[in-house]
């Protein structure tokens, strides 16, 4: 680094610790999205901002719901991607997905958004088949002062947000935040013989927020933050109902209320040694009534340690214990009844990996495994073994074969979907109409999957680095819905029950590369894109007689994607950002979802150090576009071209 | 849907033309700035304080080998050390620095006329009052990660300012080393510690 000390004054660091742990050299396919990449995407929502990550899918089902998935098998319940937030796992246990809705923070105290794509069982346990993203927000030291930001546009009709960050004591500062948002309805999805109608999906939530971290001497560090919130989001719910008085496949409109609020004490350690020891202790509430899903309330306790030291020159052993408490209270909804009413589940963990340095700067080796038990399932293993060749700087090629685990949620354990009702027609000539429900079963086992992953990252310098990643993924055991002897019921009215009952017997694979560069064209502009390609198959296991997950699932997510994203620096005071993406064609519910081009742009001017004023546009392109279906419960809608301005004061 | 596919077509491809268009206006026009990737934070340290030693100056009495360059002592175990080992491989274009790793306090010791300068790692902040006795009126600049460092008596810390460097210098203490920092140092430091009084910098 040629730079002065004036320069190096005007540097802005982040904290990604220890040199070993740079991105270019991790044996994983990490992508990493900056503050400074969120602040510039215009994005004003966790999930929006993750489409920058190469290799993600994300996509919008309605005003406040989204399916995001690493690696295929997207949709609103996706269940193998694990989510953190510092720390903290923000996947619902009772569903089994992530509640985008429920996730969210200032965005301008979000340090950085690591995603991983593959499996990180290893580290991060069950769940984390397909990826993990980790959201690490600044710490209170890097948000002193105060923030003030308010905007309004098309879509999102007034936002505001106060942040104040000061010092409470020599070696203590703390941050408290407050930010409200209130988000109209997107545009109606036009379902054809039922006619047009309203989106409803409009939304608004209020949360506040604090973080107080405390040097307490120059070895401990200790964190305290915590958040609540509470909103209510708008939804056209897709129901079933058998009574032939209307039409059996109706639309309601309905509000979703959804509030929580977590505690979370972090204490890290130095040790003489040169190792670290963390403690980390979180209590989580979340809860929501969603008519067609019923009415949850989760309660996660979760406890976790883990030591890092080094044995001899050449090895370094990181290793961890946790355990975690799940209590949940369901009540049914229209579409989804529970067995039981209430839940204790447990969770312990341990994992052991060991970095060895097969030679100095060269060759680096990584084993380790996660060991869990689960009430589900019993005991579960994810090993995964690692290896990083850094020939010289420029160049890193990294290889992994790990295992992992998905394990069964409540409701595939002891809940029941009402899936549809088909009504007999002109082109569906039964005598009856069918109920096609899916059973929850308390043998289902968990889904296993194991991958191999090759990567390549080129950094010769001079602004420019190229990420490459292959991948190919076999999964034994998936999830599948097994048909059962069709019944006849007579209540409420004569139909036949065809009822499927949740198993294992799907066998798939998945392969696919993923290409990102980065590029910095000269000190003011620069150029990020990346492409994915994905393939999937899934096939019933000997035994199995379940073609339909095939459909549902093997195209839900897009073949290939493409994003290129400029940022333009018009001198100090200026920014100009245009984001091109391209999003294959998907089929999601037997429906086929054409391939889209979203185009945003931003132009921001800063007339004073500190104030920002901010003009954005999003899917500029085309008026509006469908990005996904309802798979149950909740109709898609159709996102419309939007435009907001924003002012953002620092003092 | 191929008529939808021609539409999506052409008008992404007028608008390819359309934001390259933009990009050469654009690109005729602007001043350039600093577009850079957040740098890792003990990076920015380890540079900065290579840039520090040239901004002060030693008294001639300040160890034999000051021509061949100035020795920096690492004392104890800190993340920074990866880079400093690293800016000092690199070396050259600053004159040489050359790093010495100080794995103990008897090291310290034993070593201390050789050193012209101290970087106290993390290990080893929790025994500063004995570090800055040990090394009592000597012509060696002492550096430290600790933000309240040069209010115990070291001569210089960093600290870190809403995602910026800035850094603490203490004039008392580089006095009684015989140590004299340029004035250049001065307008940039956060707090300058002189007379006993601790001022708010620049």
């Amino acid at each position: 680094m040629d730079l002065s000390l004036e320069e190096l004054m005007e540097v802005e660091v982040t904290s990604v610790g220890r040199k070993l742990q740079k991105v270019s050299e991790t044996p994983a396919a990490v992508f990493v999205i900056h503050q400074e990449d969120i602040r510039r995407s215009g994005a004003t929502t966790i999930p929006e901002a993750l489409r920058m990550a190469p290799g993600l899918s994300v996509a919008r089902i309605d005003g406040s719901s989204w399916a995001v998935a690493s690696r295929g098998f997207n949709g609103r319940f996706l269940n193998k991607m694990q989510v953190l937030i510092d720390g903290r796992s923000v996947y619902s246990p009772p569903y089994s997905n992530v509640h985008w809705d429920m996730q969210d923070t200032l965005l301008d105290d979000i340090e950085r958004i690591e995603v991983v794509r593959g499996p990180g069982g290893t580290l991060w346990g069950a769940n984390a088949v397909n990826g993990v993203i980790n959201i690490v927000t600044k710490k209170a030291r890097d948000t002193q002062g105060t923030l003030v930001k308010a905007g309004y546009g098309t879509e999102e009709e007034g936002f505001a947000a106060l942040r104040y960050g000061g010092k409470a004591g020599e070696r203590a500062d703390y941050r408290a935040f407050v930010k409200y948002f209130n988000r109209g309805t997107l545009q109606p999805n036009d379902y054809g013989y039922l006619g047009e109608g309203e989106a409803h999906d409009d939304w608004n939530a209020f949360r506040g927020g604090f973080r107080l971290d405390v040097a307490a001497s120059s070895r401990d560090e200790f964190t305290l933050q915590g958040q609540a919130y509470s909103g209510t989001e708008g939804q056209v719910d897709q129901l079933w109902l058998l009574d032939p008085t209307v039409s059996y496949n109706q639309r309601v409109v309905s509000d979703t209320p959804f509030a929580g609020g977590f505690l979370l004490a972090h204490w890290q350690r130095q040790l003489a040694d040169g190792g670290d020891l963390a403690l980390q202790a979180y209590y989580d509430h979340s809860y929501r009534d969603e008519q067609a899903l019923g009415k949850a309330v989760w309660r996660v306790f979760d406890v976790d340690f883990q030591h890092r030291f080094s044995l001899g020159r050449r090895q370094e052993i990181l290793w961890g214990l946790g355990y975690r408490l799940i209590k949940d209270e369901v009540e049914d909804g229209d579409l989804v009844t529970f067995e039981d009413g209430s839940a204790n589940d447990q969770l312990f963990s341990l994992f052991i990996q060991d970095e060895i340095t097969l030679i100095p700067d060269k060759l680096r080796l990584i084993l380790g495994s996660k060991f869990e038990h689960n009430d589900y399932t019993g005991f579960e293993y994810q090993p995964n073994a690692r290896l990083a060749w850094t020939p010289n700087k420029h160049h890193t090629i990294w290889g992994s074969v790990s295992r992992a685990v998905r394990t069964p949620s409540r409701m595939e354990d002891s809940g029941n979907v009402l899936y549809t009702v088909l009504q007999p027609n002109l082109f569906f000539p039964s005598p009856l109409p069918i109920k096609v429900v899916i059973d929850g079963n308390k043998d289902f086992d968990s889904e296993k999957s194991l991958s191999y992953e090759l990567g390549y990252r080129f950094m010769p310098g001079g602004g420019f680095s190229l990420d490459t990643a292959l991948f190919y993924t076999r999964y034994r055991d998936h999830r599948s819905a097994e048909p059962l002897s069709p019944v006849f019921d007579p209540v409420p009215i004569n139909h036949l029950l065809y009822a499927f009952q949740e198993d294992n017997k799907l066998e798939g694979e998945t392969w696919g590369v993923e290409v990102a560069v980065d590029w910095l064209v000269s000190p003011w502009w620069r150029l990020q894109g990346y492409y994915s390609l994905l393939k999937l198959n899934l096939t019933p296991e000997s035994g199995g007689e379940d073609y339909i997950s095939t459909w549902l699932y093997e195209e839900s997510s897009p073949q290939q994607q493409w994003s290129l994203r400029s940022s333009f620096d018009i001198g100090r005071n200026w920014d100009f950002d245009l984001w091109l993406r391209y999003v294959d064609s998907v089929t999601v519910y037997f429906t086929e979802i054409d391939d889209y081009y979203g185009l945003d742009a931003r132009l921001a001017w800063r007339p004073r150090p500190g104030f920002e004023l901010a003009l954005v546009g999003q899917n500029l392109l085309e008026d509006e576009h469908t990005e996904f279906q309802a798979e149950f419960g909740r109709a898609a809608t159709v996102v419309p071209r939007g435009f907001y301005g924003q002012v953002k004061w620092e003092f | 849907m191929p008529a939808m596919r021609i539409r999506h077509s052409s008008l992404v491809r007028r608008l390819l033309v359309a934001v390259l268009f933009a990009l050469i206006i654009f690109a005729a026009g602007v001043v350039p700035s600093r577009a850079q990737e957040p740098a890792p934070e003990d990076a920015v340290k380890a540079a900065m304080l290579y840039n520090f030693v040239q901004f002060v100056s030693w008294p001639d009495s300040a160890g034999p080998a000051m021509e061949e360059g100035v020795v920096l002592g690492i004392l104890g175990r800190d993340p920074l050390q990866e880079w400093l080992f690293d800016l000092a491989a690199e070396g050259g274009r600053r004159g040489s620095l050359k790093t010495v790793q100080l794995e103990s306090l008897q090291d310290l010791h034993a070593q201390k006329h050789r050193l012209q300068v101290l970087y106290i790692g993390r290990t080893a902040q929790q025994d500063i009052e004995v570090i800055l006795q040990i090394l009592n009126g000597m012509p060696v600049l002492t550096v430290c990660n600790d933000a309240l460092f040069v209010k115990q008596g070291g001569m210089m810390n960093f600290v870190r300012h809403n995602s910026r460097i800035r850094f603490d210098l203490n004039l008392d203490a580089a006095r009684r080393s015989h140590l004299k920092f340029s004035s250049r140092l001065y307008g940039l430091a956060r707090l300058i510690v002189k007379d006993g009084v601790a001022q708010e910098g620049r």
